[in-house]
């Protein structure tokens, strides 16, 4: 990728007492798209989310923010990233408003403009002069949101956002997320052990699972390049293209191919060819949950799940 | 760290301060004493209970302001006791207005604070919280409130029991003592305001060091 990314994670590593929380995490986030970090409970997202912002010391490794270490440059790095670890803290004897107007003034050129804007942003107008112990949890998120956004941060972490949210709430934040991301170009990082929200949210993900990143992958690519094959019968298809060097899965009904594009009419031709009947060719999407298994074997999807 | 000190004022509960005017019941016994050592003692803890009210909130629970604000932990440190001095303002003023009416309206005899009372004051007051910050730092808030909560009490203790000794007619050679002590007090309050200003600066400088030290070791893994 061509873009310059802006926040880098090179070989992150957190070792408590004698055991590895986070191992040799390396990750590079761009502008614009919604980056996923997945993984089971337990996994290493929010340790890594605390090291990303200073809230954990990491054992070795670097974070560049903007290209600039964060080691080096804390305040400089920091006033470029907005966050939400988990529930938003917030004064709840204080409206939302002035919870906001609280965090604003501790940050510079916020105002009073700004503070309606994202206020407006995030949907609040008719509740944000509201004590902040009256709002429901879905409330309190966007606020945390609002105040994250306040000083219009080109990296946006979110951990675990949208706990506790309905699905209208988790419906009305992943579009409010796909908005910041595509109209401000801000890079956003969501951690979740949600799959299926994640899925749609997310532009990529990457997987962490016992404190190691086990892949990174764009969402789109596992679309482009499977194709579900409806033919008879499917045994014979399947030695034929496993024979070719084709990556075959067999479905209870048909086959997954993994192919490009270009490489169907010819697959469709050596089917024929060796009178295999194709009934229907069409791209097949891979569900999170299924690349989730292939990249972690498995063994923790339930936990992902149950939990 | 400006901002740090100010959020401090800001998100102080109207509560807090309703609960603070309670120290005035206390250390004036009720309403009847304008001893001056009591002014000094009220104005300690007052502005002691003010500052340790605003860290009601843990450390790890401020960390959603850590995590909002490019905010160094040294800076976060300084800006606790930083703010020692603001609070200790407000309180200088309430306590002066305070005094000037019992000075004005009381039945009693009593006057305005000196400046060495008011520095003595100070110093005490920085001494109090350089054993609060880095036991909160390190424990928690609870435990360093516990434990710092005690101070008040033993002082209070204290003069009570002097007090009741200077009353005792059996024990002339303690009231001496304590006349004496008094007096040389008075005499030499720069002297001794000076003195527990300089305890009070080394105090406040290692326990900054101290909490500095803690803070930047804290992982604040569950907020």
């Amino acid at each position: 990728m061509d873009i310059k990314p802006i926040v880098e994670l090179q070989n992150l590593t957190k070792v408590i007492g004698k055991k590895k929380i986070i191992d040799d995490v390396s990750l590079s986030l761009y502008p614009g798209q919604i980056t996923g970090f997945l993984g089971p409970n337990g996994a290493g997202k929010t340790t890594t989310i605390r090291m990303m912002v200073g809230l954990m010391k990491r054992t070795s490794g670097e974070i560049l923010i903007d290209g600039k270490p964060l080691s080096e440059n804390f305040e400089e790095g920091l006033s470029k990233v907005g966050v939400i670890v988990e529930n938003p803290e917030m004064y709840k004897f204080m409206s939302g408003y002035k919870n906001l107007v609280h965090f604003a003034r501790m940050q510079k050129n916020i105002t009073k403009e700004r503070i309606d804007e994202v206020v407006r942003q995030v949907g609040l107008e008719q509740r944000i002069n509201e004590k902040v112990s009256t709002y429901s949890l879905g409330m309190r998120q966007r606020l945390g949101l609002a105040q994250a956004l306040l000083h219009r941060p080109k990296f946006l972490i979110l951990d675990e956002p949208t706990n506790g949210l309905d699905p209208a709430g988790i419906r009305e934040f992943r579009q409010y997320l796909r908005v910041i991301a595509e109209t401000e170009g801000v890079s956003v990082f969501v951690s979740s052990h949600m799959l299926s929200e994640i899925e749609l949210m997310c532009d990529r993900i990457a997987v962490i699972q016992n404190g190691r990143l086990v892949d990174i992958r764009d969402m789109s690519e596992t679309a482009q390049s499977h194709y579900y094959l409806e033919l008879s019968p499917a045994e014979t298809a399947q030695s034929l293209l496993t024979s070719k060097g084709y990556a075959v899965e067999s479905l209870p009904v048909g086959l997954v191919l993994q192919a490009e594009k270009n490489q169907i009419p010819s697959v469709i031709q050596l089917l024929t060819a060796n009178r295999i009947e194709v009934f229907a060719v069409q791209p097949h999407r891979k569900t999170l949950e299924d690349q989730f298994l292939e990249i972690t074997g498995g063994g923790q999807i339930a936990e992902a799940h149950t939990k | 760290m400006n901002a740090l000190i100010r959020k401090d004022l800001y998100t102080q509960k109207v509560s807090t301060y309703f609960l603070t005017a309670l120290w005035f019941v206390i250390f004036t016994n009720f309403f009847t004493d304008g001893q001056p050592v009591r002014h000094v003692l009220l104005l300690i803890f007052l502005a002691y209970f003010i500052a340790i009210s605003t860290s009601n909130k843990s450390i790890e629970k401020e960390s959603v302001l850590i995590n909002s604000l490019p905010v160094t932990r040294k800076q976060f440190v300084l800006a606790k006791y930083a703010a020692g001095f603001m609070w200790f303002g407000l309180t200088a003023a309430a306590v002066l207005v305070y005094i000037f009416l019992f000075d004005t309206f009381a039945p009693f005899p009593t006057r305005m604070m000196t400046i060495p009372e008011l520095l003595i004051a100070l110093g005490s007051f920085f001494i109090i919280i350089s054993l609060f910050y880095p036991l909160q730092f390190k424990a928690g808030y609870v435990l360093a409130t516990s434990l710092t909560i005690i101070l008040p009490l033993l002082s209070m203790m204290s003069f009570r029991i002097i007090l009741n000794i200077m009353e005792n007619p059996r024990m002339v050679a303690e009231q001496k003592f304590f006349r004496q002590t008094a007096e040389l007090v008075t005499v030499n309050q720069w002297t001794v305001a000076l003195a527990v200003l300089l305890v009070s600066t080394l105090v406040t400088w290692l326990s900054i060091l101290v909490s500095i030290r803690i803070v930047r070791k804290t992982d604040f893994d569950h907020a």
